[in-house]
């Protein structure tokens, strides 16, 4: 296998330089990154975000074919809640660098506030984590159990093969269901985060939670999609076409949601009329009217192409299709910030001034020669740490996938 | 005790002489302002707002507005920024974990962070080497939790503290003594003869954001042109 | 720490602030240590707080706490002990941010000797001893060479430290150098005022502005450059007082006012001309005050347009008793009477209007007006339908705002600096003086006429510390060394020109008229040698051959005062003085030692100059006269001092005594001597006509209205007219005092560290500028970068420019390179250093604007 260590060294490398820049971060302070006072969350929530997203796969294949028995979709539910673990797992990873003193992170553990959406979601973030290792590990059992080797699974010594059989058909169900709610809620959670925020106008709408799960549905299937098929590969493309078509059909499904929640959304945000609304509106049509196109064209264009009998019909188009959707949604994430925070809060009307929406300019946190300290708006590019740093969960979910496959069986057998 | 303020934005004359105060007094590295001045509508302070024939220039101040319904308090996953039993909204500076949520919760852009160690944003300004300006003094408060410190740790959030340093010995917060016009008065809410309440029930007070439901203790009195 | 539930209601609080403490420190470090608030808790113990004066040149005269710890400054605070809670608390922004400067990187450290060019930065650090002995050298030798009075003094002015800024005056009159009279060289001193009131110039205190129900501003921007004091001003207009201010741009203080009125540049006197129209034609002044206080009932020869003296007229002859610097003048009741130039007790009956035959005693007759009748017929002119075409301020207005201030008692008109600082600033003031005198308003509470500008006044007898045993000093005004000597001057001229400089407190090739001209003067070694002392490293420092580290007002002893409130301060030094500073008084008795050595001996050499400085407080205390009687060291370390006054209750309110108890004007302006400035108004009375001759050659005898520029700017250059349409107006920001703190890190982060120039939106749109673009405002003379700010409360064709910016920041231009030094003749009829005497009239200058990278 020496196309998987490849793969496992270059994760490592990633994960490497994402630690270095990592660690130099830690020695200058978050300066090193573009974000400031304004513009306080940046690539790193985002990227959170993204692979929170991307995690709900897991859980969705396996408890759909638990609940709705579709059968054709079972051969990957390894795959499935691999994938999601591997994503949580990178997900979670990533809010450490955001940290400005992650050396007291546990502090969140000695002196929770439960009113935090924060805590909510660290807490279903762990248990999702959890929750997801589970489902890889009893699915994992019969076969570790048939070859003698495995991992914390000394106690399947005493029981007969067929005892741990059914134990690991039981209990992939049980977790499945369980699980379940938790990706749902991990999603949810996660929108609550922003959409709690009276002051951020973009993000305050309670469409953002249904919004996320129709979102992640989408690219959390795509992503266990896209790892099916590579898992596969194109030998077998044709064995497994029905559950990857089921697999595009739901990510098509799904953004048929999205779509119909944006576009209420939308809706929401303009009809008023109200001058936050409108400006709001005129940042994601004009200001960042690239990534917004980003965000609803390519997802659009997948929704559309997975709809199509070619568009779920061959290996490449469904790659390209997912990783299209994968662009959009990362798109999506950033969007979450860009809107949220170059439309500051307190903005005033100045009456008899024709003046409706003033903002009010923040202290960035910094001075430098030529750059003002105070700001109505920041210009927020992440800066080449930030990107480093942001590869660790890439890094980490290749890393885990790949050797995961490598060493056990996840691929169905032929 | 509730404590809170009153900010008479018709004495107010925009000088800023209570940012800086306020920059010295609480130790605020380069490019960290807890308080500032700015002139609602003006691309820059004190120039005009509008028209021909139709002109005005007010002054706003805004610090943390130490809201009785705290945004920032609520997201803070640590417990970091809480509540006194005074209605001020302080930050522990060793329990904050610079996840920068209450930055992104706050409405009124109060909240500061510590990109850098402050120390070394000081030093490339080029003060006399080792010199550090601020109140020199750590302050915890009656449980220990660090609220003020002249040295702030890299990574953290800070804002206004009222002044927690110097209101504790019974002194008035320095923007209230820096303020040449008499701006600002300072005092308790729950008092109901302490000036600051006597002002609120006399004199129509505006709240910032009154429509998030924050509830903040800093009023301001509108500023108005005596009706003739 | 902070457990027990304080009850912080406010008086609790004022209750503590005015229970300070106060401890008798060793002499000579901090002397005064004030513990404020509640008693020092562990930890705290190190805290002292050290109450000083803030003394920039910015006239406030704040009282400062510094809180001091390890020998270091941590935070200033207003010290707010005034006596009259309505002073506290005084201080801004700039006084809070000391700490930037004190401690900041320009700081200078050890004694510099120039060793490149002048302005290149090139020097090397030398001993103290070296670099007093280099420099008390160079002045020898060009004393030597080409008089000591070819070496020019500037100290700036007096009031922010009497102390050391006499230390200055007193070797600067030993060595019999020239000095710069800081009050003209500013370009600060209101020539209406010794025209008017033979006074320097007058100013009623803050605390009075509650007294007054009227008030004029006229090109003065109150909330911007009188920080402390704006509160006032909205006090009086709070408790009813009507603001009206008059100034072509929108400022912070007509955002304040009642009304605004957008007039045209530099037509202050036509509104105010047209206003005086209004109260003659209608007969709304006070006839009775201006025949008491006012020469506008003495004769004017309608021959040759001089007063007609008592002496001239046959049968009357002058009073016996009319000194010297006074002259009889001439009224009429029926029939002709002296006027005696002490007494101001004219007949109520007498004649102000009209014209009668008067038999001289040559037994010519001539025909005679009074000076009234005179002022009528002047005012003629300014009709409203005139003034609305030359001022911009609508007819209605015009007459509304007359009528409506006659019928409105007090008036205070307060005259902005920046107004005054033009070519026809003079007439200004003169046409505005006759707003409160034809109304009544002077010499009484709340009301008269007022210029707050220059920390200049001497408000107390200091010639025994200022001037050694009596000496003769020589002045000259600073506009000559840049523009040369006139015919006409006054001033004695030093034969050689000025040849050196030296330079304390100021920062003159910045600040100074043309002072890349200046700069030239040192590069052509026109200036062969210039010394400066500063605490920082200024643009004029670099362009010194010899640079000597002083300290701020934080750390040395001093005695202040200003014009501007009433209050005696003693500065006490909170810290050592940082680096290798000195005190300027150790710097100038060694320089004095080297120079010569019979000159230490004045300079108290056994004492340590703190020591030394206490010991000339107390010498200025016991030989300042009425003022400061009864005032002694001790009262000064306990808190600020008023000084005292004639007025009831010790206030400040200018001629109350001429008007109260009808003694002549003016009241003595010191340090002149009464003869020097009686002469100004010899008839002893509020002078609206000025029959020298050079003033009737000018047509300036009666207040007129000069449009800006013709006698000017155009005179110089008829070109200029076409070319040059847009005033180039140099005016003050919160940030800065003139050019101190123009590198205050603070005051740089809330302005982005950048120059600006403030344009209205129609002149922007015409020259293609857009707010934040680089524009060059350049004229023949210089020019100089700065960014654009489009203000719609901006008027017309000006470019306005927040002065006081270090050269660094303009790309090393100085913004003074577009000024010109014009001199007035009528400004050289006399000269009394920072009384009468040409100065700088900063405003008149005409520039263009571009947008940078735009061809001319």
């Amino acid at each position: 296998m020496k196309k998987s260590n490849l793969i496992l060294g270059l994760a490592g490398v990633l994960i490497l330089i994402s630690l270095i820049a990592w660690g130099y971060q830690i020695n200058k302070g978050l300066i090193v990154t573009n974000m400031r006072n304004p513009f306080s969350w940046g690539l790193y929530i985002a990227t959170f975000a993204f692979f929170v997203g991307v995690a709900a796969g897991g859980l969705i294949i396996s408890s759909s074919v638990y609940l709705f028995n579709i059968e054709k979709l079972k051969p990957f539910t390894r795959i499935a809640s691999l994938s999601a673990f591997a994503s949580i797992l990178g997900a979670g990873a990533m809010i450490f660098p955001d940290m400005g003193r992650v050396d007291r992170v546990w502090n969140i553990f000695v002196y929770p506030n439960f009113k935090s959406p924060l805590v909510w979601d660290v807490v279903v973030i762990s248990a999702y984590l959890l929750i997801t290792f589970l489902s890889v590990y009893v699915q994992l059992l019969p076969d570790w159990k048939k070859e003698g080797r495995g991992f914390l699974n000394g106690w399947t010594k005493s029981h007969p093969q067929e005892y741990v059989e059914a134990f690991s058909k039981k209990w992939s169900k049980r977790v499945a269901l369980v699980g379940l709610p938790v990706a749902i809620l991990i999603h949810t959670v996660t929108a609550l985060i922003f959409a709690t925020q009276e002051s951020r106008g973009w993000w305050n709408t309670a469409v953002l939670p249904p919004d996320f799960v129709s979102v992640a549905i989408a690219s959390g299937t795509a992503f266990v999609l896209v790892i099916a098929l590579l898992a596969v590969g194109k030998d077998q493309f044709e064995q497994y076409k029905e559950a990857f078509q089921r697999m595009a059909l739901i990510v098509a499904g799904a953004l048929v949601v999205h779509f119909f929640f944006v576009s209420v959304d939308l809706l929401i945000h303009g009809w008023w009329g109200s001058p936050e609304g409108k400006e709001v509106l005129s940042l994601i049509f004009s200001h960042y009217g690239f990534l917004y196109g980003t965000e609803l064209l390519l997802p659009a264009f997948t929704m559309v192409f997975f709809l199509t009998k070619k568009g779920k019909n061959s290996f490449n188009a469904l790659i390209i299709g997912s990783l299209l959707l994968f662009i959009g949604v990362f798109a999506h994430r950033l969007m979450l910030m860009y809107p949220a925070f170059n439309s500051i809060p307190l903005t005033l009307a100045i009456p008899g001034a024709g003046i409706e929406s003033w903002a009010y300019p923040v202290a960035i946190g910094q001075l430098q020669e030529g750059v003002p300290v105070f700001v109505s708006s920041w210009a927020y590019t992440p800066s080449l740490v930030e990107y480093a740093v942001a590869l660790l969960p890439f890094g980490l979910l290749v890393f885990v996938v790949t050797l995961a496959l490598k060493m056990y069986n996840y691929v169905p057998q032929k | 005790m509730r404590l809170g303020m009153v900010i008479d934005l018709d004495r107010c004359i925009g000088c800023r002489s209570c940012a800086v105060a306020c920059k010295s007094h609480n130790a605020q590295p380069p490019g960290t302002w807890w308080n500032r001045v700015f002139t609602p509508g003006a691309s820059f302070h004190q120039a005009a707002v509008g028209k021909d024939g139709a002109l005005q220039m007010e002054s706003l101040p805004v610090s943390c507005q130490m809201c009785d319904n705290p945004a920032c308090q609520k997201v803070c996953p640590s417990g970091a920024t809480y509540t006194d039993e005074q209605g001020v909204v302080l930050i522990d500076y060793e329990r904050c974990i610079g996840c920068r949520y209450c930055i992104a919760a706050c409405p009124y852009g109060v909240r500061q962070y510590n990109w850098e160690d402050p120390k070394k944003a000081k030093e490339r300004v080029g003060y006399e080497k080792g010199y550090e300006y601020g109140y020199p003094e750590d302050f915890r408060d009656k449980d220990g939790r660090l609220v003020f410190t002249p040295n702030r740790p890299v990574g953290v959030v800070e804002k206004c503290t009222f002044c927690a340093q110097y209101t504790s010995q019974g002194e008035e917060p320095a923007c209230v003594r820096g303020c040449p016009g008499k701006v600002r008065l300072f005092g308790d809410l729950d008092d109901p003869n302490s000036e600051v309440s006597k002002l609120i029930k006399k004199r129509q007070p505006i709240r910032l954001k009154e429509e998030l439901g924050t509830s903040p203790k800093v009023f301001y009195l509108a500023p108005a042109k005596p009706i003739r | 720490m902070g457990t027990q539930n304080l009850k912080l209601t406010r008086r609790h609080f004022l209750k503590l602030t005015a229970a300070t403490g106060v401890v008798a420190g060793t002499i000579g470090t901090a002397s005064v240590i004030r513990q404020a608030g509640a008693a020092p808790k562990k930890g705290d113990s190190k805290i002292n707080y050290v109450r000083t004066t803030c003394s920039p040149n910015c006239t406030g005269a704040c009282g400062m706490n510094a809180l001091v710890e390890d020998g270091e400054i941590k935070s200033i605070i207003q010290a707010a002990d005034y006596p009259e809670a309505e002073y506290n608390p005084r201080g801004c922004l700039k006084g809070l941010s000391m700490t930037n400067l004190i401690y900041g990187p320009d700081r200078l450290q050890k004694p510099l000797i120039l060793k490149g060019k002048p302005g290149s930065g090139d020097f090397k650090e030398a001993s103290w001893n070296e670099t007093l002995d280099y420099t008390a050298g160079r002045l020898k030798e060009i004393a030597e060479k080409y008089g000591p009075e070819s070496i020019g003094v500037i100290f700036q002015v007096g009031g922010t430290g009497y102390v050391q800024k006499g230390a200055v005056s007193r070797l600067a009159t030993l060595a019999g150098w020239t000095m710069h009279h800081a009050y003209d060289q500013n370009g600060d001193l209101p020539m209406f005022w010794p025209m008017t009131f033979g006074v320097q110039s007058e100013e009623i205190e803050p605390r009075e502005w509650h007294n007054s129900r009227y008030v004029m501003v006229f090109g003065s921007n109150i909330l911007a450059t009188r920080i402390p004091d704006a509160h006032f001003l909205l006090e009086a207009r709070n408790k009813g007082a009507k603001i009206m201010v008059f100034d072509p741009n929108f400022s912070p203080t007509a955002a304040k006012a009642d009304e605004w009125f957008s007039i045209k540049p530099s037509s202050d006197a036509a509104v105010a001309l047209g206003l005086a129209r209004v109260l003659i034609e209608e007969t709304l002044y006070d006839a009775n005050f201006i025949k008491t206080f006012t020469d506008l009932p003495l004769l004017v020869r309608v021959d040759n347009g001089k007063r007609l003296k008592a002496d001239e007229v046959k049968g009357l002859t002058k009073p016996s008793d009319t000194p010297a610097y006074r002259e009889a003048y001439v009224a009429y009741n029926g029939q002709f009477m002296a006027v005696h130039p002490e007494k101001l007790d004219l007949p109520l009956d007498v004649v102000i209007e009209g014209e009668v035959d008067v038999t001289l005693k040559t037994g010519e007759t001539v025909k005679v007006k009074p000076a009234f009748q005179l002022l009528k017929e002047n005012l003629s002119q300014y009709t409203p339908e005139e003034i609305e075409k030359t001022a911009g301020i609508l007819k209605d207005d015009l007459l509304r705002i007359a009528r409506e201030m006659a019928g409105t008692k007090p008036l205070h008109v307060i005259y902005g600096a920046g107004n005054y600082q033009w070519y026809h600033g003079d007439l200004k003031g003169r046409a505005l003086a006759l707003l409160p005198v034809l109304t009544g308003n002077i010499g009484k509470p709340g009301a008269g006429i007022s210029t707050y500008a220059g920390q200049y006044r001497i408000r107390f007898k200091v010639a025994e510390w200022w001037v050694p045993e009596g000496k003769k000093q020589n002045w000259l005004p600073f506009l000559y060394v840049l523009h040369g000597p006139t015919k006409t001057m006054k001033a004695k001229w030093p034969k050689n020109g000025i040849k050196a400089l030296i330079v304390g407190w100021g920062n003159p090739f910045d600040q100074h008229n043309m002072s890349n001209k200046l700069r030239e003067m040192v590069e052509k070694e026109d200036l062969e040698f210039v010394v400066t002392t500063d605490f920082q490293m200024t643009t004029s420092c670099q362009y010194s051959h010899a640079v000597l580290p002083a300290v701020s007002w934080y750390e040395k002893t001093d005695l202040v005062a200003t014009p501007v409130h009433p209050y005696l301060q003693l500065q006490q030094p909170a810290v050592d003085p940082l680096y290798e500073g000195k005190p300027e008084f150790w710097i100038v008795r060694e320089l004095a030692k080297r120079l010569n050595p019979d000159f230490e001996k004045y300079f108290y050499p056994d004492l340590e100059p703190n020591q030394a400085a206490e010991k000339v407080i107390e010498l200025l205390l016991e030989t300042g006269g009425p003022e400061v009687a009864g005032i002694t060291l001790e009262h000064l370390r306990k808190g600020p001092v008023r000084l005292k006054s004639e007025v009831p209750g010790g206030r400040q309110i200018p001629f109350y005594e001429q008007v109260q108890h009808k003694k002549p004007f003016p009241p003595v302006s010191l340090p002149a001597k009464l003869e020097q400035t009686a002469q100004f108004v010899k008839s002893g009375r509020i002078e609206f006509y000025k029959d020298e001759d050079l003033m009737l050659q000018a047509g300036e005898a009666l207040p007129v209205h000069k449009p800006p520029f013709e006698e000017s700017e155009y005179a110089l250059n008829p070109l200029a007219k076409e070319k040059y349409q847009f005033c180039y107006v140099t005016r003050n920001a919160i940030y800065r005092v003139h050019s101190t703190h123009s590198n205050n890190v603070w005051m740089n982060e809330l302005q982005e560290g950048k120059p600006r120039v403030w344009l209205s939106p129609e002149d922007g749109q015409e020259k293609g500028i857009k707010e934040g673009d680089e524009v060059e405002i350049y004229n023949d003379r210089g020019k100089l970068t700065a960014y654009a700010i489009i203000d719609p409360g901006v008027g017309r064709k000006q470019a306005v420019f927040e002065q006081g910016w270090w050269s660094r920041y303009l790309k090393g231009a100085s913004y003074n390179s577009l000024t010109y030094p014009f001199i007035k003749p009528t400004h050289e009829l006399y000269f009394v250093p920072g009384m009468w005497s040409p100065n700088t009239a900063w405003n008149e200058c005409l520039c263009d604007v571009r947008k940078v990278g735009d061809s001319l």
